[in-house]
């Protein structure tokens, strides 16, 4: 079965059944367990795992610092663009609505990297919307190039490509590629996504597949908490990492975790996720992977952040703008409102009073995609 | 045997007093590898190469540690073949780190196993570049024998994959890479106690590497100064002829008229 047949035959009504009748001792043995299966990993989101959140984190906690260390890598997210064709319900840059819409030019996209390189940073996220008429792949093609004069980490969130263009950009020097699947519920993906060549479930579901096979070295996958039931999402994600790991083992596969915040009073979140939701939903899923990548961006307010560096995450932003030009280039409309303004340097301290080691650097130039990444595409 | 004499470890013609190398990947901070450095009295440290900001040297790892006082052992962590291998040693050497290079090629993140292929491809041309190669392996004893061919100055076999504190899983093959092997064997990665350590030194290891279990105990420093010491006995029970006892029956003094017979 492909995995957008699993994903799509996903059966809620057994799942529901599950969460409810795991036992204390599935549970203990699935928290103790050397490594999990997929089953343990579903037993980890039942009602009885929940009443041992704590033991369920001390575990997470325990295998994130025995695989990456006391260690906290940093990043920042620069935004390039805000126009956009889509109509994301969800979303502060849906075509729909009127916000100051920009598109920063060669100049613009210099001096916020200038301003970022001096704040300290050398991991950058890139986003665009999805407008090709003035953000398309060569637009992006052209900024990865700069950005990889500044930086030595270069991953892009950008609107899903074919095999080919995403070739290219790694070709110009991009490392990683985070593409959200918003969520994995069909039903609700179709109703958030109306209209916009966005509406492509399967399309967006298999982005990362051919961000892999192109030869992306990072590849991020998570999904938008509020859209839906986040056990399911996180069922979901679990089978989508699973999944791809396997077929692309060269690739390392990272989790976010967004939480959606509303872009206006005229939208609702229909499922939100609450602090204990989304620190059940993480802890599982290291237990699932304490190899992968964890990243916090800073739509979580700064209390839940700081208690989330000791616990599981592995990859945290600061100082984060979300509109483009907001490091100094110009003023224009930012996809959302940011909950942590902390600074870099602010971060910093506050990961180091945590006893951690803050990492700027980890990665190097010379890192050149998954080789033969256009080979494995052509055998699977 | 004399066991006050000194015991050095030799590597590349080169003497090291401490057969505990130490890794820097997943301290809490610089202090922190500092004291297990002071504690566990090493002679050798190993420093990612990904995390070297090399046009921004005062801001590095490297800055943290004694450089007159212990080798910098660089290492090409995240490279995932020969070639991306070879550049990180080349632009080591190149800034001034070190001609030194643990060799590691991990195309799998996952569990971070070494490409023996890929080890062997890279060893070939840094040894001819001149370079110190220590290559990180799986503990195969026929790898083993190619990259000593091919003139690494040591080969390192894992215990267990890096980071799983699970010991000498692979003792069975790591015994034949010692029993072969003319270079020095260094036990890499998976060793969890101290306990670990010294059954890797008992068994003949030259010496071993650890990171993990260090940088990650409750006390960095003092868990550095019980793999000093455990690595310290476990070379002293070889020493002794722990494992001839082990390996080999033979006859003791009571049963001596079964030879007159």
């Amino acid at each position: 079965m492909s995995l957008t047949e699993s994903i799509l035959k996903f059966n809620r009504d057994r799942f529901a059944d599950m969460l409810t009748r795991a036992t204390e001792r599935q549970v203990r043995d699935a928290i103790n367990n050397e490594k999990i299966s997929y089953r343990d990993l579903l037993v980890l989101l039942s009602d009885k795992a929940r009443e041992a959140l704590p033991q369920l984190a001390g575990r997470a906690r325990e295998l994130t610092i025995r695989r990456h260390g006391k260690i906290i890598n940093f990043y920042v997210p620069v935004y390039l663009s805000n126009e956009c064709v889509n109509n994301c319900l969800y979303c502060g840059f849906n075509s729909s609505r009127s916000i100051d819409r920009t598109t920063l030019d060669v100049r613009e996209i210099k001096i916020e990297f200038r301003s970022i390189k001096k704040i300290g940073f050398d991991n950058v996220l890139l986003l665009t919307g999805e407008f090709p008429k003035t953000a398309g792949v060569e637009y992006i093609r052209q900024a990865v190039g700069l950005a990889k004069k500044y930086f030595t980490f270069v991953g892009l969130e950008i609107y899903p490509l074919s095999v080919k263009d995403y070739s290219l950009l790694v070709g110009e020097g991009a490392d990683g590629l985070t593409v959200y699947q918003e969520t994995y519920d069909y039903d609700t993906y179709t109703k958030m996504h109306g209209a916009g060549p966005k509406k492509d479930y399967r399309f967006r579901l298999e982005t990362p597949e051919r961000a892999a096979a192109a030869g992306f070295r990072k590849i991020g996958l998570g999904a938008l908490l509020g859209l839906s039931d986040w056990k399911i999402e996180t069922a979901m994600l679990a089978l989508h990492l699973e999944y791809l790991q396997k077929k692309y083992w060269k690739t390392e596969f990272s989790l976010g975790f967004p939480r959606l915040i509303p872009p206006a009073a005229d939208f609702a979140t229909p499922h939100p996720a609450t602090d204990r939701d989304l620190i059940h939903m993480m802890c599982a899923l290291r237990l699932f992977s304490p190899e992968a990548g964890f990243l916090l961006s800073t739509r979580e307010k700064p209390s839940l952040r700081d208690n989330l560096i000791d616990l599981c995450v592995t990859q945290i932003s600061a100082g984060s703008k979300t509109s483009p030009g907001g490091y100094g280039a110009r003023d224009s409309g930012e996809q959302f409102h940011v909950f942590d303004s902390r600074s870099l340097a602010e971060m910093v301290k506050v990961v180091k009073q945590k006893g951690y080691d803050p990492v700027i650097k980890d990665w190097d130039k010379n890192f050149c995609g998954t080789s033969r990444g256009a080979e494995r595409e052509s055998h699977g | 045997m004399n066991d006050t004499k000194r015991d050095p470890l030799r590597i590349a013609g080169v003497e090291l007093e401490s057969r505990l190398i130490l890794g820097t990947g997943k301290f809490s901070s610089r202090e922190s590898l500092q004291r297990a450095i002071e504690r566990s009295e090493i002679s050798m440290i190993t420093v990612a190469l990904r995390r070297v900001d090399i046009a921004n040297p005062d801001d590095t790892i490297i800055s943290a540690i004694d450089t007159k006082k212990y080798i910098i052992l660089p290492n090409t962590s995240g490279a995932q073949n020969a070639e991306e291998a070879v550049r990180l040693a080349r632009i080591a050497r190149a800034s001034g780190i070190s001609d030194w290079i643990k060799l590691e090629v991990t195309p799998d993140p996952k569990y971070l196993l070494p490409d023996g292929e890929e080890t062997l491809k890279a060893a070939l041309i840094l040894v001819r570049e001149g370079f110190k190669v220590m290559p990180y392996i799986n503990a195969d004893p026929i790898l083993a024998r190619k990259l000593e061919n091919a003139g690494a100055v040591s080969v390192m076999p894992l215990g267990s994959p890096i980071g799983t504190n699970r010991g000498l899983k692979t003792i069975d093959q790591i015994r034949i890479i010692i029993e072969q092997s003319n270079v020095p064997v260094i036990v890499d990665a998976g060793l969890g106690k101290p306990s670990d350590a010294a059954m890797a030194m008992e068994i003949g290891a030259d010496a071993v590497l650890v990171n993990t279990a260090i940088a990650t105990a409750g006390d960095p420093a003092m868990m550095a100064e019980a793999f000093k010491n455990a690595v310290i006995a476990g070379r002293m029970a070889y020493r002794a002829g722990l494992t001839k006892e082990s390996d080999a029956a033979s006859a003791s003094g009571t049963l001596e008229w079964i030879s007159r017979l």
